[in-house]
């Protein structure tokens, strides 16, 4: 009977969090499939883990933890290095036309892991830099370097792209 | 002087692409007041509308389902327990079989046969007509990464790697599809842990050869759209990887 009820709570976190799940996985991995197993892999781990889970009524974040244990499986010989110098050059870029969206879903599919993580963690999980340091074990200032990079470096793609296509229009 | 005048167009700049949606009050403040922040400002917001929606991808159809089957799976009944215990007793009844068919012989060229490892990589090629299409160049760190954990090394370049992403394998189990620039044009290798392949073999199918040995942790695939660049890649592979480490 309370196997019954915990199970039913669990599969309604499953529900609700589905959605972010697999669109973080498949951002990290950028691939439909492994995506999807990822996510189911994470789902059962977490189901075995879920008495241990003090915080039920917010489970997101340990959620997107095991899901990004699970993608590190895959990864875990690599090594990432990690730039966590200060920004510069913070100027306003050219103003630019409206880019297609599978140019951006490009240029993000390329932003090193290190920046992306934290990129996919503010933008799909809608965390605070707080939060993800918490989830990515390091520093607030750490994150909040990592996420300024990634936003120039999507910037300056996208400013360099969109200058590209009026050069060859 | 207010607060807010100790914050620099730096700060502030650094703080909106930093966490776009959380701006302390000080923050806020300064961009009321300074007219070029604003503007980078309005830019940035515009920006974070344009990364959700690229971000958004879509769903797959019955994800729900399946992932809410899975975890029901977790609770096996003993009949469950029975039935996977048949189900191992047959695996390994068929891979015995399989085994049967595909042991080793004692010459050492690949065999051309038209069934097992070479068909399936010719299939797996066939199935995923995008990745031949890829052209990222990815760091050879990542290649050989890669290869270390499968149990090999690279000890000479072997060319351009334009692709590389895990893929389900044949039996199920988690490999690597990888595509190469080579010497020769455009092959693709996977690299596949199994104990299904016990020496060298050659399959042709749809203008395709195939060639698969064993190596690393289990097995290496290298397809290509002619039968030289396939077996002068691979002869590559040979000479330029170490398979077992």
């Amino acid at each position: 009977m309370i196997l019954a009820f915990k199970q039913r709570h669990f599969e309604r976190v499953v529900r609700a969090y589905s959605a972010d799940m697999y669109r973080f996985a498949y951002w990290l991995c950028r691939d439909r499939f492994v995506a999807e197993d990822l996510v189911q892999e994470a789902c059962v781990r977490a189901w075995s883990a879920w008495d241990k889970l003090r915080d039920k009524d917010n489970p997101k974040p340990w959620l997107l933890t095991i899901l990004r244990n699970e993608h590190a499986r895959i990864y875990e010989r690599k090594q990432f290095d990690y730039a966590d110098e200060p920004p510069e050059e913070l100027e306003i870029a050219a103003e630019h036309s409206p880019i297609e969206l599978h140019d951006l879903e490009d240029t993000i599919g390329r932003l090193p892991l290190s920046l992306r993580e934290p990129f996919l963690l503010q933008v799909l999980g809608g965390f605070a830099c707080s939060e993800i340091a918490q989830m990515l074990d390091t520093t607030e200032g750490a994150v909040m370097v990592r996420l300024t990079r990634a936003r120039q470096a999507l910037r300056a793609e996208l400013g360099a792209t969109t200058g590209r296509k009026v050069k060859s229009s | 002087m207010t607060q807010h005048e100790n914050m620099t167009c730096l700060d502030f700049r650094r703080a909106k692409l930093a966490d776009p949606y959380r701006l302390s009050d000080v923050a806020r403040e300064h961009g009321k007041d300074c007219g070029g922040c604003q503007h980078f400002a309005q830019r940035v917001d515009r920006e974070e509308e344009q990364y959700a929606r690229a971000l958004a991808v879509p769903l797959p159809e019955g994800l729900n389902d399946r992932l809410v089957l899975a975890v029901r799976g977790q609770r096996r009944t003993a009949w469950q327990a029975w039935a996977m215990a048949a189900s191992f007793v047959a695996a390994v009844g068929i891979g015995f079989s399989a085994w049967q068919i595909t042991r080793p012989t004692l010459s050492g060229a690949p065999q051309l046969v038209s069934y097992g490892a070479p068909m399936a990589a010719i299939h797996h090629v066939l199935d995923e007509p995008e990745a031949l299409r890829a052209s990222e160049e990815i760091p050879v760190e990542e290649f050989q990464a890669v290869l270390a954990g499968f149990g090999a090394r690279m000890m000479a370049p072997v060319g351009k790697v334009v692709l590389l992403k895990p893929c389900p394998g044949p039996e199920g189990q988690k490999g690597w599809h990888i595509v190469i620039d080579g010497p020769q044009g455009r092959v693709t290798l996977l690299l596949f842990p199994s104990d299904q392949v016990r020496k060298p073999m050659m399959a042709r199918m749809n203008g395709m050869e195939a060639i698969t040995e064993p190596g690393g942790r289990g097995y290496y695939a290298v397809v290509a759209t002619n039968a030289n660049a396939a077996e002068y890649f691979t002869r590559m592979l040979r000479d330029n990887i170490r398979w077992q480490i």
